[in-house]
């Protein structure tokens, strides 16, 4: 049995950026290291990079335009501070252009130095990167004395969009097969286009009437779903859930499954019954590259938004409803969310967080006749649904590929009036929010406490924190 | 007897107390590599006496990269 791990290096664009321009701003050889969490399911791997360290050039032993040293008694500061980490990032630049490839130096270096990382970090792997001036890099991981395994990809998670870095040493070489029924997907994105998004894994939390119709949209255009909801179909779903008939049974997410694999053979797709958050869901997510949440309760909107912020996820977020005064329409539409490193997390982007009660609470209620806001109509229609589905994927398209320009944070639709507005510009990331108030540092700061807007966050549960740091060969489950 | 970590590795010595250069034979490390207390960071010399008694020590060397071999 094959115990290779399948790695991919995630971090924000800002993050990315100073380790680039310290890399390539010096004719002669520098190093660079950070510090990593990891997420991990099914054999994949996806190491976080929250922060990265430069030594000053004065700082070094020896550095010339081939070599760089930096003293025992120097490294020790970075040793201390990878106190647990799940992986250390040591990166260092090749000040000239060719295939960026490890010397035998550095492969006797690289292996003293993860036997001394298990020291302040024990299991820790260490990320080896090395760029050349042309901007190629090698990167690879090393668990043990032996040789690294490659790094697949490096996700650059940007305010706009995301780059996707293929190494000059992965197994992956960033382009895939197109069958006949990507021609005219390509005609619109290209091929490098569509290779990207086919690399992703996409997580679907909410398969209903909104997130079913995501799932169907994403399905031709990526490399896996994700998909998690714990309920079961009723009669009412079929209008508007299109994989349901009057007559289907069982759960939301196993018929969506069957029905997704008949028209998509040879996509990946894997599901968990489930509420989100719960230890199951959460790590049958942590193998997704990118998050949709399409639920119908704020709660798991606000959890969602606190887990992809925590894992440096992109998060697109639906809602869609409308209320009625006598028995007439108000009010109708729905809105689409972009979270983002560099931009407002959903509560900093109009996410109402003053009701953040469990959803078996508000069910309970209801089911005792307790309506909280009788002008709420208690259904969609499925062309709302649609629409909403559409433009969240649509946002994801323009977020991965740029296909059509820069992607909104914040759209809504107001379907009374046929108006879809970009709200973007209406919501910013409030000073001090834990989750998007400040930069990606290390050690990460547990999101916990109170959101700018003065409302008690939720917890992320203790267990899901401590397990962020432990050794990554111990992480996998499963659903 | 003592007994202590290395690099997360448990090492058994004779002695509560020994110089960092016996730890370092016990321990199998180079001479070239620097003993550290893995709560403070403070680099400890060779000849200097530690407490081999459930303490805890991190081991490193030069950090070395080059593109010439």
């Amino acid at each position: 049995m094959s115990l290779t791990r399948e790695y991919t290096l995630a971090a924000s664009a800002t993050t990315w950026g100073q380790l680039r321009g310290h890399l390539a701003g010096s004719q002669a050889e520098r190093m660079a290291f950070g510090y990593c969490s990891a997420i991990s399911n099914l054999g994949k791997t996806r190491l976080l990079l929250h922060e990265v360290e430069f030594p000053t050039d004065g700082e070094y032993a020896v550095q010339h335009s081939a070599r760089v040293v930096l003293s025992g008694r120097d490294t020790i500061p970075y040793l201390i501070r990878a106190k647990g980490a799940a992986a250390f990032l040591d990166a260092h630049s090749h000040p000239f252009p060719g295939v960026p490839h490890p010397s035998l130096t550095d492969n006797h270096s690289a292996a003293r130095q993860h036997a001394s990382l298990q020291g302040p970090a024990p299991g820790a792997a260490l990320v080896r990167i090395i760029s050349s001036a042309d901007g190629r890099i090698w990167a690879g991981v090393q668990t043990g004395p032996e040789d690294p395994e490659p790094i697949r990809q490096v996700h650059i998670l940007g305010r706009t969009g995301i780059e996707v870095i293929v190494p000059v040493n992965s197994t992956c070489d960033g382009s895939n097969a197109f069958r006949e029924m990507d021609r005219r997907t390509l005609a619109c994105l290209g091929d490098g286009a569509l290779s990207k998004t086919r690399g992703l894994a996409v997580g679907l939390i909410g398969v209903g009437g909104v997130g079913s119709m995501v799932a169907r949209l994403l399905a031709s255009v990526v490399g896996e779903l994700i998909l998690v909801d714990p309920d079961h179909l009723e009669p009412s779903n079929a209008p508007r859930v299109w994989y349901a008939g009057t007559n289907s049974r069982g759960s939301k997410v196993g018929a969506a499954r069957r029905a997704i694999r008949r028209a998509f053979p040879h996509l990946e797709v894997r599901s968990c019954v489930g509420s989100f958050p719960s230890r199951a869901t959460n790590n049958l997510l942590a193998g997704a590259d990118f998050l949709f949440v399409c639920p119908d309760h704020n709660a798991v909107r606000f959890s969602a938004s606190r887990f992809a912020a925590e894992n440096l996820l992109p998060l697109i977020e639906v809602g869609c409803g409308g209320r009625a005064v006598d028995r007439e329409l108000s009010a109708l539409g729905y809105h689409v969310r972009l979270q983002v490193p560099g931009g407002p997390c959903l509560p900093c982007n109009g996410l109402d967080v003053s009701k953040l009660e469990d959803p078996s609470t508000t069910e309970a209620k209801k089911q005792h006749g307790y309506i909280e806001d009788g002008s709420e109509i208690a259904g969609e229609l499925a062309p709302l649904t649609t629409r909403a589905a559409a433009d969240a994927v649509d946002v994801f398209l323009r977020y991965c590929t740029g296909y059509s320009g820069t992607p909104p944070l914040h759209l809504y639709n107001d379907s009374l009036h046929l108006k879809t507005l970009d709200m973007t510009d209406s919501y910013s990331t409030q000073p001090g929010c834990p989750a998007c108030g400040a930069t990606l540092r290390w050690p990460p700061t547990p999101l916990v406490g109170i959101t700018p807007s003065g409302h008690k966050g939720r917890h992320i549960p203790s267990a899901r924190r401590e397990s962020l740091r432990a050794p990554i060969a111990n992480r996998d489950r499963n659903c | 007897m003592g007994l202590s970590k290395l690099n997360n590795k448990v090492i058994v010595t004779p002695k509560d107390q020994m110089t960092v250069a016996e730890f370092k034979r016990l321990g199998d490390v180079g001479e070239l590599e620097r003993i550290y207390d893995l709560h403070t960071g403070q680099v400890l010399e060779d000849n200097q006496l530690i407490d081999t008694r459930e303490a805890a020590y991190g081991s490193t060397t030069d950090w070395e990269r080059g593109s010439s071999r």
